[in-house]
């Protein structure tokens, strides 16, 4: 697992999350590998889950 | 003895190798190149430091020093077997003398030279991107991309077909040198077809020629084609061919048959529910979801979501979308009980409307409430994602997937063929038109040979063909580009993805990411992924009174959060748990939708044994369980 995908796992679990997290996490999708790429887009599972549902 | 098609497929295969091994050292050293940019100084987010960008060439070069030029040097160390190899071959057909082992060593020294030639090319043209994204004041992440795309573009492709290239022609070197010394004046040109073979290739395949025949065919031009001697470069860039020394008694008797390479077996997965028109699909899931989405006023009811107010369906969560400044109830109340089905093919809409019908029978046995409605993810990268009993999912994620459950295999293999051809028609145009590009641009050196100087050169009908040729190229490149990016698409879906073997108490480095990772079966991802989601139904709704009350979170996520924590407390997770799936130590309630899932999907084998131990128990109470574990799940506290 590369740096960028450990960095954007911590940033998932602060709480509350930044307002700008989708943005962020958007950022590190793009410096990830492309065999991390699909593993990455969990990340915004966990977001979905508490901050953007509707 | 092996054949000369053996020794050809053999030397296929070490080539495939060697450019996996290289692949492998210039994904490291584009990581290590983007750690580099990672310790560049920025100014508000920008690269300023220009003499931290000079700095950084040396540092680049460092690094291709420490991952490229070792990998080659490993390669290049196999060559005497190659050598080796092709004497061996050339025993099936006669008797030869042995290669000089200094001639070996030459070769192995000229090709070495050659890929630190590359290597330096792909320093300057990495430390040109790091100075000028600098100079400009580029942002840290389009830096970074930018960085990555010279890195792991063009420069890697390029070393990539050289050490297949290097390999062939190292080979063809020892043949024609070994059939030189033994006094050879005919050769056979051999090698497998493939189905992106040249058509030159497929013509002269098997052909027996003299020196003169060959020298005329040299003369002709064809697409792919490689300057050099044609003993050496044979049929061009990529080329598995090569020059086999025969003599007339051969030359007269021998015919051989070539058969093409045998393409993989088709098969169909099995998993896949019927495929359904997408309006019955869409029937049937709105009439599903309508029937869901059963507003109760009495909490412990588990079969409904629970409203605090009659009107109104409560929206549970930070919303995200107040910066749209929605009006959340509204827009729940509006979308609960509906199927929006914008994006998802019928494919996946067939899918869908199986793994909800299944979802019916698990929330009767966790008693919670149904899956409510459908959105599509809208733009957003997530693949699913759940919340309110609302699943939004993701069609242009999911449609090649679910396509993948439903076309025959043999159809996929058929495009990913085409596709290959389309790139190979893409590769060689745009290799051709680069070398005029380059032939135009020697018109310009040898007519102007003062052109660092003298100007003189614009405007004239050399400087116009240039011009033309650099369009052409550009459009060539961007062509040969669309048309990889397609059948790395077209090969992607007709790949079956090896399924993780990751056991309880196996190697860590093994276990995978997330649950889906267990199947290949493209509809079985499809539905552990809509069970993860509902997993995450059954802990925002399962005794979901407390929350009602004023508590974030429900009782069951309290719990979960006792147990994944040391002392309950946010900070270091319980080792004692066990965790399937890396995803499963992001949170306590991903931890609970991965154990969910596979729970459901049949591998309790791979379930933590405490949760296993709750799912069991949920499963067999008769209403909602009160009490487990010395955990009041109405409360929310321990009992």
């Amino acid at each position: 697992m590369t740096k960028f995908f450990k960095d954007a796992v911590k940033l998932t679990q602060k709480s509350p999350l930044p307002d700008d997290i989708v943005e962020q996490l958007d950022g590190y999708y793009k410096l990830v590998p492309e065999e991390e790429k699909d593993d990455f887009l969990w990340l915004y599972e966990a977001v979905e889950l508490e901050a953007n549902l509707i | 003895m092996p054949t000369d098609i053996e020794h050809g497929d053999n030397l296929a295969r070490l080539a495939a190798r060697h450019q996996e091994r290289l692949a492998e050292s210039l994904v490291t050293l584009e990581n290590r190149i983007v750690d580099l940019m990672a310790n560049a100084p920025l100014q508000d987010g920008n690269l300023f430091d220009l003499e931290w960008a000079i700095s950084a060439r040396n540092e680049i070069r460092q690094l291709v020093d420490a991952e490229y030029l070792p990998q080659i040097d490993s390669i290049l160390r196999e060559y005497p077997e190659v050598a080796a190899g092709a004497e061996s071959m050339l025993k099936t057909y006669g008797s030869f003398t042995q290669i000089d082992p200094k001639i070996i060593t030459q070769l192995q020294t000229l090709e070495f030279q050659g890929f630190q030639d590359i290597g330096a090319e792909y320093v300057d043209a990495i430390a040109k991107e790091v100075y000028q994204n600098t100079l400009t004041g580029r942002s840290f992440a389009d830096s970074v991309n930018t960085i990555k795309q010279v890195a792991g573009g063009e420069m890697a492709r390029y070393a990539k077909q050289q050490v297949h290239d290097s390999l062939m022609q190292f080979d063809a070197a020892i043949n024609v040198s070994i059939g030189k010394e033994a006094g050879a004046k005919k050769w056979k040109y051999v090698g497998s077809l493939i189905e992106t073979s040249r058509p030159f290739c497929r013509e002269h395949e098997g052909e027996v020629m003299d020196d003169e025949k060959i020298e005329q065919l040299w003369g002709t031009s064809w697409a792919g084609k490689a300057a050099g001697d044609p003993f050496i470069v044979r049929g061009g860039y990529n080329c598995g061919h090569r020059f086999r020394p025969v003599f007339d008694e051969e030359a007269d008797t021998e015919e051989e048959t070539v058969e093409a390479v045998a393409e993989p077996e088709a098969t169909i997965p099995s998993g896949a529910p019927k495929l359904l028109d997408k309006k019955v699909a869409l029937s049937q899931i709105s009439s599903f979801a309508s029937k869901a989405n059963k507003r109760v006023a009495e909490a412990s009811d588990p079969t409904g979501y629970i409203a605090k107010n009659p009107d109104y369906f409560p929206v549970r969560f930070t919303p995200y979308a107040m910066k749209r400044k929605d009006n959340l109830i509204d827009l729940g109340n509006d979308q609960f009980g509906k199927i929006i089905d914008k994006g998802m093919s019928a494919e996946t809409l067939s899918l869908l409307d199986s793994g909800l019908k299944e979802i019916e029978g698990i929330s009767k046995k966790f008693k919670t409430p149904k899956i409510r409605g459908v959105v599509p993810a809208g733009g957003k990268r997530t693949t699913m994602a759940m919340g309110d009993g609302m699943l939004s999912v993701n069609g242009s994620y999911w449609n090649p997937i679910a396509k993948q459950a439903y076309v025959p295999r043999d159809k996929l293999l058929e495009s990913t063929k085409a596709s290959r051809l389309a790139l190979n028609k893409a590769d060689e145009y745009y290799e051709t038109i680069q070398e005029e590009y380059q032939s135009a641009m020697d018109a310009i050196f040898v007519k102007f040979p003062n052109y660092r100087n003298d100007q003189s050169y614009r405007g004239t009908p050399e400087w116009a063909l240039l011009q033309q040729k650099s369009v052409q190229m550009a459009d060539a490149g961007k062509a040969a580009d669309k048309a990889r990016k397609k059948w790395v698409k077209d090969r992607k879906l007709s790949e079956v993805e090896p399924t993780s073997a990751y056991v309880r108490g196996g190697n860590i480095s093994d276990r995978p990411w997330s649950a889906k990772q267990y199947y290949s079966d493209p509809a079985d991802k499809f539905k552990s992924t809509l069970f993860h989601e509902f997993g995450h139904t059954v802990h925002q709704e399962y005794w979901r009174q407390a929350s009602a009350a004023g508590h974030y979170a429900t009782p069951i996520e309290r719990y979960l959060r006792q147990l994944f924590y040391v002392n309950g407390k946010k900070g270091a997770r319980n080792k004692d748990l066990f965790f399937p799936t890396g995803y499963s130590e992001a949170k306590p309630v991903e931890w609970w939708a991965e154990n969910f899932s596979l729970y459901n999907m049949g591998r309790k084998d791979l379930v933590d044994t405490k949760l296993l131990a709750l799912m069991d128990e949920m499963v067999k109470s008769k209403g909602r369980i009160k009490v487990f574990d010395g955990w009041n799940f109405e409360t929310g506290e321990y009992a």
